[in-house]
């Protein structure tokens, strides 16, 4: 790669920058931001885009690991994945518009991941975190939101367990020249979830308002244990799920369920994952939920019945 | 994909602890292909046998029973075993089929989710982040049932709301298991709505698993609970915890819909009569009495011979939750009370002023002349008597068992029923709508106090009232009555409005029946009604006397003229008509004879024919008239 302007390396540099805009978070837990991408052009004349021509264009996507935002500790940028596609500007305005490459079938081509196969990540898409991308239709031609090859980016999983924040950024190369390096676009703060490899368990969220305060559940394998609070169950759609990743949970487990000094054991030394054995369950969480009291029995009056009945 | 799908039955014994079962009957059918099934969906073919540790699989191997994205109907089932229905809907997960609780709107809802049904999915390390398979987690527990039958009100009150108050309190109580399928026939609304808990923990969340409309387009009667509560003691005997009637009630038992016994059989039901009788509780051959002589016939406890055994023991017990008010029970507590403060003979004669109900108002029919011996014996036959006959309401003065009485005699399970005299009450208790029996001490149930207090000192240990104040007829069922013995100032007048006549009832059981009538333009049509009156105006007091030596009580008939006699089955009926300025007197002596003293010098005697009810008439058969005056020679014993 070359860079086409030394005067970029300092200061404003006027060009095409891609932004991001938070929206309001919904849809699974994993799904770390909702974001609105669009183009747009700093200063006139500066960029390599041009006018009715379709320049080619790859947007390069970075992570940057925050051990603290307090002390700064970063790691270097990491960059994960890329999309590809052509930029030209267009109309009396010269508006930048980014079209994605297509396949022979005509079918967007999705992200492409730096270190990992599609099969991977096909395979790890319950655990990763991922940032739900919206376009800017002014922006992106042909892009739905609902194709979900590219209206999901996957983040790197953070092996280190350390990093609680990153930083997602973006370059972005025209004719295979920078157009704009990381660091002048838009940043995206994501906090990062801890590393969901380990058992699993999933509840209905519909028990959300009926488990006893402070429930908590405790999966022991061998001499090691994990607990995770209920409420920092993360919701999957209609699910409550629990990662117990600090566990192998390739041998036998016991998981308990505890709340208000109440212990139930759930599962009791069972091997997860044997399709031939399904895990035997000794006691259901629902047991846990108390029954509405009974509360003051003492009869009071509300109606007199009737007396006066003549069977006649 | 539909390999993912586990379901696990298993079975929780009385320590808690869980065990697989291996021989449930599991469907799993698509919502679709359900057609005419109803609950518990013992007609659809079951589609899962199980592999091992209680895990049920699908054994057909066909494309249609193999689980796919879309709603469905798990059923499990096993003799025994309150049976397990959940609605299901299938999704597609990743590689997985997840499972929701419920159909539509209702998906993935704990009210659309039974209390027996738990649905928690696991995964290994290896699984990719997400679980690997669905779990519908069953329970299955011992078959209990709760049934309940609600009467209609005139007044448009919704005992349905008490039922289900009541269902809900039991399971706030824990005396209903996760399990437990409440029937509720809801005579209102001609349905029976079968329910079972629903997985949210208000108690007042409960599954309707179906809704049995009557096609018929009668109401429903008596004998459609007993017929249940039989079925159940076939098919599952020990699994009713309760069967409970909401319903007005009286001392002949509940009033489903207010139907008349409109029929001649002293044990036999009416077709059409849909209230309860006490005659529906005569234990086959078990000698009662009846007015029209004594039986050993049982017809109804024949036609259905498995209620008691529906019951789960020591605690299953059949409730009546109406009234059984009775202003005679009422009045002769509060005078015993006070004779056994002064600490009178038992034996020592007194009166009580005897009131009754004509529609909302009360007013004096009479006064009984008692003793506190008598006062017991004639309560304690209201719970442990033989005597199965039609009562006037609001009093019984005729030794007839009660409604309670009698089936706690049949059943031999705890009977509750409001403790004789006693009227019922709608309250709340822990929260939820029911009956009960107000303490004597409130505005609402100031008369009950000296019945409780009297109850309490005659039969002591024997009273056992739950928390509402319902007693326990059962345990009073081996109660020992007192035997005052043959004594000839026992007496009582009171007005019988369905015979419109004031009666004079001596000691024997014979009756004098004063007619009292009025005619009433009913809709353009003169009808006699009853007229009612205070029975003593025809009835004086008694005045001691001797006849032939034989010492006794003369009682004297004001403006009345002797009519004749009838023999109804073993009791005899003196009947009198109006006679201004005239006088009938008759002696009731020692001896146990019983003499008209007025004569004619022959009195016609007549047997009558049995009309149902109390109530008899044509055709009057003639029998050998009476010459010597001596209309009843009574045992020397005591007769009610």
């Amino acid at each position: 790669m070359t860079l086409a302007r030394d005067q970029r390396d300092s200061g404003f540099v006027p060009g095409l920058r891609l932004f991001f805009q938070n929206q309001t978070k919904e849809g699974s837990s994993l799904d770390v931001a909702v974001t609105t991408l669009s183009i747009a052009r700093f200063g006139t004349g500066t960029t390599l885009a041009k006018p009715n021509e379709p320049v080619p264009a790859t947007f390069t996507f970075f992570v940057t690991y925050v051990q603290s935002p307090r002390s700064g500790q970063k790691s270097a940028p990491e960059p994960f994945a890329r999309l590809t596609g052509t930029v030209s500007l267009t109309g009396p305005t010269k508006t930048p518009v980014f079209q994605p490459d297509v396949d022979e079938l005509g079918v967007i081509r999705p992200f492409r991941y730096l270190n990992a196969s599609g099969a991977e990540i096909e395979k790890e898409k319950g655990r990763r975190q991922s940032i739900r991308f919206s376009y800017e239709a002014a922006s992106f031609a042909g892009m739905s939101d609902g194709d979900a090859e590219i209206s999901r980016l996957f983040l790197p999983r953070a092996l280190d367990q350390v990093a609680r924040f990153s930083e997602v950024d973006v370059r972005l190369e025209l004719d295979d020249q920078l157009e704009a390096r990381e660091g002048t676009n838009a940043t995206l703060d994501v906090v990062l979830r801890p590393e969901l490899d380990g058992p699993i368990f999933e509840w209905p969220v519909s028990l959300d308002p009926e488990v006893p305060p402070g429930l908590t559940l405790t999966l022991s394998e061998g001499d090691k244990s994990m607990s995770i609070a209920w409420t920092r169950g993360v919701v999957f759609g209609a699910f409550r799920r629990f990662t117990f990743h600090r566990l192998p949970g390739g041998e036998p487990c016991t998981l308990k369920a505890t709340a208000k000094q109440v212990e139930l054991t759930l599962l009791l030394d069972q091997t997860l994952g044997d399709p031939k054995k399904p895990v035997l369950w000794q006691h259901w969480l629902e047991q846990l939920l108390d029954r509405e009291p009974a509360g003051d029995l003492t009869p009071r009056f509300e109606r007199k019945s009737g007396v006066t009945v003549l069977d006649v | 994909m539909s390999d993912s799908l586990k379901i696990q039955v298993v079975h929780e014994d009385d320590a808690g602890k869980r065990t697989a079962v291996t021989d449930a009957r599991v469907t799993l059918v698509r919502k679709e292909e359900l057609g005419a099934s109803v609950w518990p969906f013992q007609d659809e073919p079951a589609t899962h046998g199980h592999i091992s540790g209680g895990f049920y699989g699908d054994f057909l191997g066909l494309p249609e029973t193999a689980p796919s994205p879309g709603e469905w109907l798990l059923a499990v089932t096993k003799k025994g075993m309150s049976p397990v229905v959940q609605k299901v809907t299938f999704s597609l997960g990743r590689d997985v089929l997840q499972v929701e609780a419920g159909w539509g709107k209702d998906r993935n809802r704990l009210s659309a989710q039974a209390a027996t049904i738990s649905i928690a999915n696991p995964g290994s390390a290896a699984s990719a982040g997400a679980p690997d398979s669905s779990t519908i987690n069953v329970l299955l527990l011992p078959a209990t049932h709760l049934v309940g039958l609600t009467g209609i009100d005139d007044g448009g009150m919704d005992f349905s709301q008490f039922a289900a108050g009541r269902r809900n309190l039991l399971f706030k109580q824990g005396r209903l298991d996760a399990g437990t399928v409440s029937r509720i026939f809801d005579s209102k609304r001609k349905q029976v709505h079968i329910t079972v808990k629903s997985a949210e923990r208000k108690a007042s969340s409960w599954l309707l698993v179906a809704v049995r409309t009557k096609t018929d387009g009668k109401p429903f009667s008596i004998v459609d609970f007993y017929a249940q509560l039989d079925t159940r003691g076939k098919e599952e005997p020990g699994s009713v915890l309760e069967a409970g009637i909401f319903s007005h009630s009286w001392l002949e038992g509940p009033v489903i819909v207010n139907t008349p016994d409109d029929t001649t059989s002293t044990t036999e039901r009416a077709p059409n009569d849909t209230d309860a009788r006490p005659k529906d509780w005569l234990v086959p051959g078990k000698k009662a009495e009846t007015p029209t002589g004594p039986t050993s016939e049982g017809p109804t406890a024949t036609q259905f011979p498995s209620i008691a055994d529906a019951f789960r023991k020591p605690d299953g017990a059949f409730r009546i939750w109406g009234c059984s008010h009775m202003n005679n029970v009422v009045a002769e507590c509060g005078v015993a009370n006070a004779q056994r403060a002064s600490k009178a003979p038992r034996d020592r004669f007194f009166r009580v002023p005897l009131q009754t109900t004509r529609g909302d108002f009360f007013f004096t029919s009479g006064e009984e002349r008692t003793t506190l011996a008598h006062v017991q014996r004639h309560i304690g036959r209201l719970v442990v008597g033989d005597y199965f006959t039609r009562v006037i309401q609001t009093d019984d003065l005729r030794g007839a068992v009660m409604y309670a009485g009698a089936a706690a005699q049949n059943l031999g399970i705890p009977v509750f029923a409001g403790p004789p005299g006693l009227g019922s009450l709608f309250g709340a208790s822990g929260g939820e709508k029911t009956f009960y029996i107000d303490d004597g001490e409130s505005a609402e149930g100031g008369e009950n106090g000296p019945v409780f207090r009297w109850l309490q000192a005659e039969f002591g240990d024997l009273i056992e009232l739950d928390a509402l104040r319902f007693l326990n007829y059962t345990k009073l069922k081996n109660l020992t009555l007192e035997d005052p013995g043959w004594r000839s100032e026992r007496w009582c007048t009171y007005f019988d409005p369905e015979q419109m006549a004031s009666v004079l009832r001596v000691a024997s059981g014979l009756e004098v029946h004063r007619r009292s009538v009025v005619q009433a333009n009913v809709g353009g049509t003169t009808v006699a009604q009853p007229r009612h009156v205070n029975a003593t105006t025809h009835f004086p007091p008694p005045k001691i006397g001797k006849l032939d030596g034989v010492s006794g009580f003369e009682f004297a008939a004001k403006d009345s003229i002797l009519v004749h006699l009838e023999r109804r089955g073993p009791r005899t009926v003196v009947v009198l008509d109006d006679a201004p300025g005239r006088q009938e007197r008759l002696f009731v002596g020692d001896d146990g004879k019983i003499h008209w003293l007025t004569g004619p010098s022959s009195i016609p005697s007549l047997s009558v024919t049995f009309l149902g009810r109390f109530r008899c008439g044509a055709p009057r058969i003639p029998l050998a008239s009476i010459t010597d005056g001596v209309v009843e020679a009574a045992q020397l014993k005591c007769h009610w």
